[in-house]
């Protein structure tokens, strides 16, 4: 097995691969396989399992099966777009801050704390009552709260790096710290860096869905895992599926991301250690 | 949280220490600076005020205007802003611009927050509490059993429950023990006034909650951190000497899990405190978090914007605090890998 | 949610000397109050309702207080002039006789005897001169129920009689005080005073915290002798509707308002919970500002009109809480014009007028918010009806704060969703549709229809009325902006040891008559 892809020859980087790849597909080409049209209702709402609606019908009588089948796209791209965005933004300031021994390192540290100082979903709260509901706002909005740690991240692993050696000759040579930044040093965080995208990108799903608890995200009618989830929730008694199915849908994602996650850090011969956690959801 | 500070100049011996502290203490306050303009523009930013929101459907814009002026929310923001600041500076949080839209004399903020704040500070304290001794002990194990099947049981139920998102973890306790067994209340509603440990058995399912939302972390913190310090030098030297497992374990590895678990500590209360808004509406518990979310609703400037500050002012100290223990704890300033 | 409406023309009886009385326009209300007839009722005990909270924003103030919440409490702690029936019909409330000159521009009201205020003062004509002043403030949300009271020839003829001048003739002045926010204040409570404020209702304030609770105690001196039958009141603000919902089931309420449709049927098959259905005039409606492309054509909003399947709207917006409604407004009121024929969706028709107006790939924003139950999945139903006739509809939806809030979103909205209860057709045509109605959602501006709505107004013959009546109906069923799909019924739940609580179509919860409830 190539280096690349050594991190398959544990059990749970392998399983967690699988079921990631499991989802992905479904989000991609479920739709095709649906029985329904996802925005008609077909029945009584919230109806139970039936040989017509296989997971029953959700709260307006459209088919939970094939909203599944057509619920991921959307949900999926959003939390992407936004974690790139993160990604684009806390890489430029971790790797000026790690790599800047002048007052720029704690200047742009500090005003990052300020960030980290919010409660993430307080802050989802002002801006999308200001800006308004629209999947713009809302994925700036996640990736603001995902962009401070992910700086702190970087910056943490471009600090090492930036005393070794090789950008020391980098220095001598008289290369530019861009060049230096761009070629040298981020190639050689990256490990650190992807490891924690997995996590990162599942972070992203759960802010999404705890912001449409609050009313406040994506807009009906899409078919979309996160808003099936909070759009069924006040009726989780009458039937359960049209709130579990999605939910599950999303735990497999997160499982799988976090075993496959699992497995590339074992691979990389270190143990792996979280720097996050829910701290950065809500 | 913690950050990788200068290294200290070997020559001068006179307290690194408290010179870090300086330095820390002088960054949270510009931190907290900066965080009084940002949330104060923040809020400026949100359309409506609380004047409309008191007049409802009857605030036809000359009837807002009137009530603006009576108000004085008509002069300029920056005096707003210093007004409010000399009073954050003075203990006084201000006065609720929905009381007086109502027309009331004076509506002070913290009488009426003064009990959501407890509560939620109970909320989060017994979950924190709970939150150490389970981390650890979970962690604990997984990491010595590594490989085996209570690490791998471990490890799963704490990923599954960190994979959904913290109202569809309360929804299903609540369906499994109010819906299906009638174990326990759905709700912890509690009165104004009334203590929550009042009737205990409300806060069962909120803790759970929260605990099962975020106990993944610190588990996996914990494993990690001790499975490193299990493959250390220091320790294999002493299980060769003859030193007892258990022993190795309690005084080499248990050891080192302290600094851990004051980051883990200090990360899950910050995190308690924005993360209880979720499960505090879900139980309807009257804590901060919704006194919160009803106040952005309302356009209640004046609460949103002092109690943000109280919260980023909680923050920063718990971070502060932390980053000193660990110093304390961890004389080599080195930052836990 | 303000509900904007006065009962119809007053019925047979003692209430006025000298003027026409109209025909009884009331609604047929079933009166199934849960155990109510053969048990007697018992006393004592703490009746606890939940509502949707809305933080420091609740009042006890009756002028200000525009939430359910609000008028739950405020519907307690005082009393109206004019009592509103379960039926819609009038009855006398503080106030027992309204009598009025040869050209009704000025009145004379008798009021009640007897009546104390819960700190023992007795109630009389100045405290009712004192309130209609407090209603005339600017801030006041009772302000166009008395904007046409000469405020300063407000006469206290003696104890227990009010003379009010009008500046303009009104054959219905008593139909004004019907609103909750027209309620009576002792002399001298100013705005300041309502964190323990006086009343002469069923229950007295003990404690209130806005965002909270409320306690009421009950009211030993109430003038209806031997109610209310509970010891205390307790309203407790509850915002998530799945948490009021398990308080309910838990059993720690024992009563809460607008209870989703969906749990309502799931609730009344399993029985755990009583389900109190109310019929009413609550119309729900779409509507589209006619000032605005593109429906300043009215072959688009007729096309509009002719998409909605209403029937399936009913099903399975409001789980068949309601009736299938007709784009006329007072389905069995006085002068309602029942010639004109239900509306039925017609898809070609649709299409074929929008091609007519060139609109035939017609895309528009829907606002919706779930500000009322049934709103949002209307919305989205109707979007989806849409596209059979080519109509794309975005919806958007909005947080309740704003929806209604006029320095936000309220009348801005080329196209969306609202809620009247209307119980007078004169009421709500000066509301909504009259040229300078303060909540003309549909920006309807027609001088030769408003000239026609006055003179229906004034007309004192029954049959002219209706005609004239008629033809105000037919341009708007014809050209006007509003679909109004349904008349939702009021769903509430209550536990099983509720008793007494009538269904009412005036209001939720009995329309909010604690007073009648007793605990079994």
């Amino acid at each position: 097995m190539t280096g690349r892809l050594r991190f398959l020859r544990s059990s749970s980087g392998a399983l967690g691969a699988g079921i990631v790849v499991f989802v992905v597909l479904v989000a991609l080409f479920g739709r095709y396989f649906a029985p329904h049209d996802p925005s008609a209702p077909i029945g009584v709402p919230l109806s139970d399992a039936s040989s017509d609606a296989w997971l029953g019908t959700d709260f307006l009588g459209r088919d939970v099966f094939s909203r599944l089948l057509y619920g991921g796209r959307s949900v999926i791209l959003i939390a992407l777009a936004a974690t790139l965005l993160a990604y684009a933004v806390g890489l430029g300031i971790g790797l000026m801050a790690g790599y800047s021994r002048s007052f720029v390192d704690p200047l742009l540290m500090r005003s990052v704390d300020v960030l980290l100082a919010f409660p993430p979903l307080l802050l989802l709260l002002i801006l999308i009552t200001g800006a308004g509901t629209s999947v713009a706002v809302l994925i700036i909005g996640v990736a603001i709260i995902q962009a401070p740690a992910i700086s702190r991240i970087v910056r943490t692993a471009t600090q090492v790096e930036a005393v070794r050696a090789y950008v020391e000759a980098a220095i001598a040579r008289g290369e530019r710290p861009l060049a230096i930044l761009g070629r040298e040093v981020m190639p050689n965080i990256l490990a650190p860096v992807l490891v924690d995208s997995g996590l990162r990108f599942t972070f992203s799903i759960l802010i999404i869905a705890s912001v449409n608890f609050l009313g406040l995200g994506l807009q009906p009618p899409s078919p979309d895992w996160a808003l099936m989830i909070s759009e069924n929730r006040e009726y989780i008694s009458v039937n359960s599926l049209a709130v579990l199915a999605p939910a599950a849908m999303i735990a497999l994602l997160t499982i799988g991301i976090n075993l496959t996650g699992d497995g590339i850090a074992r691979s990389l011969g270190r143990s792996y250690v979280p720097r996050t956690s829910r701290t950065v959801i809500e | 949280m913690t950050t990788v500070a200068a290294p200290v100049a070997r020559s001068r011996e006179a307290s690194p220490l408290l010179r870090f502290a300086g330095r820390r203490l002088l960054g949270a306050v510009v931190a907290l600076f900066v965080a009084s303009l940002v949330i104060f523009a923040g809020t400026q930013l949100l359309p409506g005020d609380a004047a409309s929101v008191v007049l409802g459907r009857n605030g036809n814009p000359a009837t807002v205007k009137l009530l603006h002026q009576q108000l004085n929310l008509d002069r300029p923001a920056w005096q707003q802003y210093v007004d409010w600041i000399t009073g954050l500076l003075h203990g006084d949080l201000g006065n609720s611009a929905v009381g007086m839209a109502q027309g009331a004399t004076s509506a002070p903020i913290w009488p009426l927050i003064s009990d959501a704040v407890v509560n939620s500070v109970i909320l989060a304290l017994i979950t924190a509490l709970l939150m150490i001794p389970l981390s650890l002990g979970l962690g604990v194990v997984a990491a010595v059993l590594r490989g085996k099947w209570p690490d791998h049981v471990i490890s799963v139920a704490s990923l599954a429950a960190i994979a959904l998102p913290e109202f569809v973890i309360g929804s299903l306790l609540i369906g499994v023990f109010f819906v299906g067994l009638d174990w326990l209340p759905p709700v912890a509603i509690v009165a104004p006034g009334a203590s929550p440990l009042d009737d205990p058995e409300k806060l069962v399912l909120p803790v759970a909650t929260l605990l099962l939302a975020s106990l993944a972390a610190g588990i996996r913190m914990v494993r990690a951190g001790m499975i490193e310090v299990l493959q250390t030098e220091y320790v294999q030297t002493a299980r060769l000497n003859g030193v007892s497992e258990r022993r190795v374990l309690w005084r080499y590895a248990l050891r080192n899990a302290l600094p851990t678990s004051v980051q883990i500590l200090a990360q899950n209360l910050q995190w308690l405190i924005g993360g209880i808004i979720i499960t505090e509406n879900v139980f309807a518990y009257p804590g901060i978090g919704s006194t919160l979310v009803v106040a952005v609703q309302n356009r209640d400037l004046t609460l949103v914007m002092s109690v943000s500050m109280l919260i980023a002012v909680v923050y920063v100290l718990l971070n502060l605090v932390a980053d000193l223990f660990v110093m304390l704890l961890v004389p080599k300033l080195r930052e836990p890998a | 949610m303000s509900d904007q409406y006065a009962g119809p023309r007053v019925s047979r009886g003692t209430l006025l000397k000298g003027s026409a009385v109209a025909a009884i326009g009331a609604m047929a209300v079933p009166d199934l109050a849960f155990g109510a007839r053969t048990a007697t009722p018992k006393r004592g005990g703490t009746l606890r309702a939940g509502f949707v909270g809305g933080g420091t924003a609740e009042t006890l103030n009756p002028f200000l207080g525009v939430t359910p919440i609000d008028e739950a409490r405020i519907q307690n702690l005082y009393d109206p002039l004019v009592v509103v029936n379960a039926d819609l019909t009038r009855g006398p409330g503080l106030a027992l006789e309204w009598t009025h000159n040869k050209d009704a521009t000025v009145w004379e009201v008798k009021l009640r005897p007897g009546v104390t205020f819960h700190n023992g003062k007795s109630f009389g004509a100045e405290d009712v001169i004192w309130s209609i002043q407090q209603m005339a403030g600017k801030t006041s949300a009772a302000l166009p129920f008395v904007s046409a009271i000469k405020l300063g020839e407000l006469k206290a003829v003696n104890k227990l009689t009010v003379r009010i001048p009008l500046k303009a003739a009104d054959a219905d002045l008593s139909g004004n005080f019907t609103y909750y926010n027209t309620w009576i204040v002792p002399k001298g409570q100013t705005a300041k005073d309502y964190k323990k404020p006086i009343g002469t209702g069923p229950f007295m304030a003990q404690s209130f915290t806005p965002g909270r609770q409320s306690v009421f105690t009950k009211n030993p001196n109430y003038w209806v002798s031997g109610k209310p039958y509970v010891d205390s009141l307790k309203i407790t603000s509850i915002d998530d509707n799945t948490a009021r919902l398990n308080a309910l089931l838990s059993g720690q309420i024992d009563a809460m308002a607008q209870l989703p449709t969906q749990q309502a049927k799931a609730h009344a098959a399993t029985k755990d919970i009583n389900v109190l259905v109310a019929p009413s005039p609550q119309a729900m409606m779409f509507y589209m500002d006619t000032t605005k492309a593109p429906f300043t054509d009215p072959r688009v909003t007729l096309a509009i009109k002719l998409i909605a399947d209403r029937k399936a709207l009913v099903e399975s917006a409001i789980s068949g809480y309601g009736t299938v409604g007709n784009d006329i407004f007072g389905a069995g009121l006085p002068f309602y014009d029942k010639s004109l024929p239900q509306r039925e969706q017609d898809i070609d028709k649709a299409k074929s007028l929008l091609k007519a107006a060139g609109q035939s790939d017609l895309k528009i924003q829907l606002s919706t918010s779930p500000i009322f139950p049934g709103f949002v999945e209307a919305a989205t139903l109707l979007a989806q009806q849409a596209k059979q006739a080519g109509v794309t509809m975005n919806l958007k939806q909005v947080p309740p704060n704003s929806y209604y809030n006029p320095s936000l979103l309220y009348l801005k909205m080329p196209f969306a969703e609202t809620q009247w209860p209307i119980s007078s057709l004169k009421f709500f045509f000066l509301q909504a549709l009259a040229t300078d109605a303060p909540y003309n959602e549909t920006h309807w501006k027609s001088k030769p229809w408003n000239d026609l709505l006055a003179k229906a107004i004034a007309e004192p013959n029954k049959a002219k009325a209706q005609s004239l009546w008629n033809q105000v109906q037919k341009i708007q069923y014809d050209t006007g902006g509003y679909l109004n799909w349904t008349n939702a019924d009021w769903v509430d739940g209550l536990s099983k040891k509720v008793q007494g609580l009538k269904p009412s179509a005036a209001g939720v919860l009995g329309n909010y008559r604690f007073l009648d409830a007793w605990l079994a």
